[in-house]
């Protein structure tokens, strides 16, 4: 099924796991092993890794920020001086946390010349779980089957910082016995927003509300995104209100054989 | 109204219960953005032109000094006079004491956010001058005695059964049903004191360098009798209203009336140069340009927020805005709403009397994708916070920021290290058990997090993280 | 005042301390530029006919076709009459004079009210002009101000009325500015005001409910 790669150097991925799949949601990252496994690629996962900085630079603790990001630059950059007869990677299940990567450390580090040259080179291997398989493995179909009717909810940074749109559409779509519905303002925010979640309760539930709607008018009986920080906001709803609506990463609906 | 005290956590709480504004909201946003959605994609290269105005507005921004003096040159040379005001009060002053050496009794004024700002009413209004808001949606705000709630529907928060009220209460008419009869109502009203005004005072969208020609756009046809009917125009404008070139309006125009209201063009658009000519019939007799600064100049000494002077105010942030889609324009407490607003009104009014507007986003971005200059949103608001941050002072009265700090603080030092973080996270594997319940969700855990829990669950830390469950994979695998 | 001028110039060249990039307004040549839209847009004429009144359909405004003068005046006629019109105000335009539409209306019974006195046009019933550019592809007139074409007579009466010649079509805003670029170049004296009227005034300030009328002409008419 990956047989565009066979005729390329192998492929190795370094896994990069965001603090909230590590700590609440670890099942994400198993179907992300999965996933990768099915497909032969090979996979690492380094365990000096916690965070990428981005609760602290969202809030305007850019100093603290700071100090994490450099952390995770050094760790990660020393996947990329891997021998030369193998492709190397960063894969996050996470829009987020990988725009955070590849957008916001470019201005975090603005100022350190030397620490940007290694952004720049960690930035070019990393990926957003999709976008990795569609763009770089060029895989659509891997073998999955899930029973039921499926909405999406784009998460805003992998809309709109990483402009990835279509990739997860694709890979919900190959997935045998799925019936894909779009929601009304499938890309309009959640309500999440990292700490604008409890710094303003009342605009964040509202927000979700309006998209819980959305998920619910759509005939869905599963909700999948890309990101579990919007997940867990609107799971969050879904069960607070008795909603029997599954909410699902799209990890996990990769990684289901019915 | 200008800069009132932002309040924001309480102002949009207030905003979430009233349904009807709710509904307003809903219909307005939709109606914006689908319209300017539609508008952007019949234009061809859209995204290109939205490329070439951001780089002409960078360019006059960063040579705003020359700009402004060849404005001036070029005003005074088609007959208008110059002035110039480095805050709200001056701006207030020099027109209400141009209106004053002229016996001005009364002035009618065209829509202009600048002439919000500065709370030019109230200033007339003591100086004894009468001053009527000619744009429809400003007026029932007038007779209201509100504020403006969006830039350019500024009345979208009242119902037509509000200003059937309004209107037969405040004007002595019998209570009218529908939209054409209250329209015809203000016409008649309006076209009075269009007559009788002494004075008109306007905004402008734009001011071209090169001509000393200024722009305003509008669709009621309010801002061209301001403008053409009294004998005195004064034109109260932004210092970062500036465009070099006379050919600049071409992209300008073309793409502001698409990201505002989608229209092709606006109904109406005057470029007005100087006062009339002797030769002409007709048209005001006096031209006053009035710049303001009021913060604009300051703005410009930070490269990573420069841009937020790039804003045309078309208001497509707003009707993209999830947030203000939510919480509507009062939320804000300033004359400038939503994303533009969260940017501004900090920078204009000074970080500490509007901390709060750079944190009220998700951050989605929503409003960068649109925005007709491409201002980038998202990273000014994380400059503006980074800011704030560093410039707050921690004493008892804010638990808030101490709390959010000590909880900075306690983050970074768990994952700085692998062995805390991972027994940080066993630690609150079972610091949780208090309040997990059967179906493994936390209900109502305490400050802060309650902030969460009062209307959403939350899900527990997992016994087994992902790392231990990558150890034992690697066991397994040998 | 002065003052202030010094304190804001001074704090503006401060901030831009080292960002500055030097501009110029670089020299275009708009004449030669203007010659080649006009060749264009000659080719163009009936295209761009055609898209005008589409535009102009878009926007709620009634269009009149007339193959010359004598077919102008009998659709002008036609609408005074359907209307019941009794007073007119009219630009004093080299076109709108050698058509003589001013006297035949007079002649008719109608009353002429000229701009001389002050907000005399708000009495005025109908509203006369020609276009000096109609813009195709957003259905814009344009009209400039001069000694014979004062603003208040496509703003104040309730009806407007303007007359488009074929050869006052342009294809977009851009052709206009690179034309007004090049008279200006050329000596021409900048008008007091220029308007664009793109159909009749509108507002949708209650509940979005579209108007029309708030204060400019309800009705817009135009005969190409």
């Amino acid at each position: 099924m990956n047989n565009k790669n066979a005729t390329k150097r192998p492929i190795k991925v370094y896994i990069f796991i965001t603090c909230l799949v590590d700590t609440f949601f670890p099942e994400v990252g198993e179907s992300m092993l999965k996933v990768l496994d099915d497909l032969g690629v090979e996979v690492d996962f380094i365990e000096e890794q916690t965070c990428c900085g981005q609760p602290a630079f969202n809030s305007g603790y850019q100093d603290d920020a700071r100090v994490v990001a450099k952390r995770f630059i050094s760790i990660f950059e020393k996947t990329l001086n891997h021998d030369s007869n193998t492709e190397t990677y960063i894969i996050c299940p996470s829009g987020s946390c990988t725009s955070m990567v590849k957008v916001f450390y470019e201005d975090l580090f603005k100022n350190s010349p030397e620490i940007l040259k290694k952004v720049s080179r960690i930035k070019e291997n990393t990926y957003e779980f999709s976008e990795f398989l569609i763009k770089v493995l060029n895989t659509v179909d891997i073998g999955a089957k899930y029973d039921g009717v499926i909405t999406y909810h784009d998460s805003c940074h992998l809309l709109r910082e990483l402009r990835v749109k279509d990739a997860p559409r694709q890979l919900i779509n190959s997935v045998k016995g799925v019936k894909f519905k779009e929601m009304d303002l499938h890309d309009a925010c959640c309500g999440f927003g990292g700490t604008f979640s409890i710094k303003f309760p009342n605009v964040s539930v509202s927000m979700l509300d309006e998209k819980i709607d959305c998920i619910v008018n759509s005939g869905a009986d599963t909700v999948v995104s890309a990101d579990m920080g919007c997940l867990m906001n609107i799971g969050g709803a879904l069960s607070r209100r008795n909603i029997p609506i599954k909410v699902i990463h799209l990890a996990q609906l990769l990684a289901s054989r019915g | 109204m200008g800069f009132e005290e932002v309040r924001f956590e309480k102002d949009s709480d207030k905003a979430i219960q009233n349904k009807p504004l709710q509904k307003a909201l809903v219909n307005v946003t939709d109606r914006f953005r689908s319209a300017r959605n539609k508008a952007s994609s019949e234009v061809p290269g859209w995204e290109e032109l939205r490329s070439n105005v951001r780089e002409i507005k960078k360019n006059t921004i960063e040579n705003l000094d020359k700009y402004l003096t060849l404005l001036e040159e070029n005003v005074i040379k088609s007959g208008g006079r110059v002035h110039w005001a480095k805050d709200a009060d001056e701006a207030s002053q020099i027109i209400v004491n141009i209106a004053n050496e002229r016996n001005v009794k009364s002035v009618v004024k065209s829509k202009s956010m600048a002439t919000e700002e500065i709370d030019l009413n109230s200033s007339f209004e003591s100086a004894g001058i009468k001053v009527v808001e000619t744009d429809l949606g400003e007026y029932i705000i007038q007779l209201a005695g509100e504020h403006p709630s969006h830039i350019i529907a500024p009345a979208i928060h009242k119902t037509k059964d509000d200003i059937s009220k309004l209107f037969s209460e405040k004007l002595g008419i019998p209570h009218y049903e529908n939209p054409e009869e209250l329209t015809k109502v203000a016409r008649e009203k309006l076209r009075s004191e269009f007559l009788n005004a002494d004075m008109g005072v306007s905004g402008a969208n734009f001011a071209v360098a090169e001509t000393g020609t200024i722009v305003v756009v509008e669709n009621e046809g309010n801002a061209r009798l301001t403008t053409t009917v009294p004998k005195i125009h004064v034109a109260l404008v932004g210092i970062e209203k500036l465009i070099p070139r006379y050919e600049d309006l071409s992209m300008f125009l073309t793409i502001l009336a698409r990201s505002a209201t989608g229209q092709k063009s606006s109904t109406y658009v005057s470029f007005i140069t100087g006062p009339k000519k002797p030769s002409d019939i007709e048209g005001p007799e006096e031209f006053h340009l009035v710049l303001l600064d009021n913060g604009r100049s300051g703005v410009l000494a930070s490269e990573e927020t420069r841009e937020s002077l790039y804003c045309i105010r078309c208001g497509a942030c707003l009707n993209n805005c999830p947030v203000y889609r939510h919480v509507g324009g009062h939320s804000y407490g300033s004359v400038y709403s939503g994303p533009i607003g969260a940017i501004i009104t900090p920078q204009l009014m000074g970080i500490d009397k509007a901390a709060e507007l750079p944190f009220a986003s998700s951050l989605c971005g929503a409003c960068h994708d649109v925005c007709p200059v491409k201002i980038d949103f998202p990273k000014v608001l994380l400059t503006l916070r980074k800011r704030i941050v560093k410039s707050r002072k921690l004493s008892v009265k804010n638990t808030k920021d101490i709390i959010e700090k000590l909880g900075i603080k306690f983050w970074r030092f768990t994952v700085l290290n692998n062995s805390i973080y991972k027994i940080t996270n066993k630690l609150l594997y079972y610091l949780q058990t208090p309040w997990k319940e059967s179906n493994g969700k936390l209900k109502s855990l305490p400050y802060p997090f309650s902030r969460w829990t009062d209307q959403r669950d939350f899900p527990s830390v997992a016994k087994r993280t992902f790392r231990d469950r990558w150890k034992e994979r690697r066991g397994q695998m040998g | 005042m002065s003052n202030s001028r010094e304190e804001i110039l001074h704090t503006i060249r401060k901030g831009l301390k080292g960002a500055s990039s030097e501009e110029t307004l670089e020299e275009r040549n708009f004449v030669s530029e203007a010659q080649e839209i006009e060749k264009l847009i000659n080719e163009l004429q009936s295209d761009l006919k055609t898209q005008f009144i589409t535009e102009l359909n878009n926007v709620n405004t009634t269009v009149i076709e007339a193959k010359n003068g004598i077919n102008i005046k009998d659709s002008l006629f036609n609408l005074i009459k359907e209307k019941e019109l009794k007073s007119f105000s009219i630009w004093e335009s080299k076109f709108l004079k050698e058509l003589n539409i001013k006297n035949e209306l007079k002649d008719a019974g109608l009353k002429l009210i000229t701009a001389k006195n002050k907000n005399r046009i708000a009495t005025s019933e109908i509203g006369i002009t020609e276009v000096n550019y109609a813009i195709a592809d957003t259905g814009t007139l344009v009209l400039l101000t001069n000694k014979s074409q004062p603003r208040s007579v496509s703003l104040l009466p309730p009806i407007h009325l303007a007359i488009v010649r074929p050869e006052n079509l342009i294809r977009n805003i851009r052709d206009l500015f690179v034309i007004l670029k090049s008279k200006l170049g050329e000596g021409e004296d900048i008008t007091s005001c220029m308007t664009f009227i793109t159909g009749p005034s509108r507002t949708a300030d209650i509940e979005l409910n579209l108007t029309l009328g708030v204060h400019g002409p309800k009705e817009l008419y135009v005969i190409i």
